[in-house]
């Protein structure tokens, strides 16, 4: 889910054209368009977040508890927001289609290496975790 | 081994911290915690009693103790530990977005 956060930069990319625009003409500043940018991500990451986990919790055979479930959806919920917090500051800082695309893929890739869940934490090399 | 040295006995090396940034990370260990932390899983039986992947105090029954899954891979499930995650979550969240609104205000 948060890979796929990705397909968020085209998106980003025309909304900083915009964003260039206003700012030049004076109109708008960085800090009202951070706030609107993350205002408008957050009903729709968690329709996100509940209609994939509608459709999967169960398919899944995870707990069968209310609880359990809405647990998984504010886990997914807070996992979207940060990876379209990642999306932002990328595209933000290359707002280049390719780079953006790159970096960010790179980086997810990163978190998926090093977040105990290919490996888990208890046998990852010591490496990548001292303990 | 210890590809940096000393790192292992006290200072963090450079792919610790990717650990402890990754939100990913955080977001995995609480879903870990709540599929494994209050349930209860059968194990095959066998023709002299149970083979249970993981031991745990239900292994007579022939039954698994879901925090046993979890201790076998070393992931916390003290109670109170989920909301520490929920707070790292959101403040990687606002690092984020703090981040991007300087380079905004930057370029």
């Amino acid at each position: 889910m948060s890979f796929m956060a990705v397909a968020y930069v085209p998106a980003m990319i025309e909304d900083l054209e915009t964003f260039r625009k206003e700012r030049a003409n004076g109109l708008y500043g960085p800090l009202s368009f951070s706030v609107a940018n993350f205002l408008i991500g957050v009903p729709y990451l968690f329709i996100i977040a509940v209609i994939f986990s509608l459709i999967t919790y169960w398919l899944s055979n995870f707990h069968n508890a209310g609880q359990a479930f809405w647990t998984w959806v504010g886990w997914l919920f807070l996992d979207l927001l940060a990876a379209e917090g990642l999306v932002v500051l990328v595209t933000s800082l290359a707002p280049i289609f390719v780079i953006s695309l790159a970096v960010t893929a790179f980086a997810n890739g990163l978190w998926m290496s090093v977040g105990g869940f290919l490996v888990p934490m208890g046998t990852l090399n010591v490496f990548w975790k001292c303990e | 081994m210890k590809p940096f040295g000393p790192s292992c006995t006290g200072s963090l090396t450079l792919p610790d911290v990717f650990h402890y940034i990754d939100y990913q990370a955080y977001v995995f260990q609480g879903m870990m915690v709540n599929q494994f932390k209050n349930t209860i899983y059968s194990c095959d039986s066998t023709v002299d009693g149970y083979q249970c992947m993981y031991p745990s105090d239900l292994q007579t029954q022939g039954k698994i103790r879901g925090t046993a899954v979890l201790d076998a891979y070393h992931y916390t499930h003290a109670t109170g530990k989920q909301w520490e995650w929920v707070g790292i979550m959101l403040a990687i969240i606002v690092v984020y977005r703090i981040l991007g609104y300087l380079v905004l205000l930057l370029r």
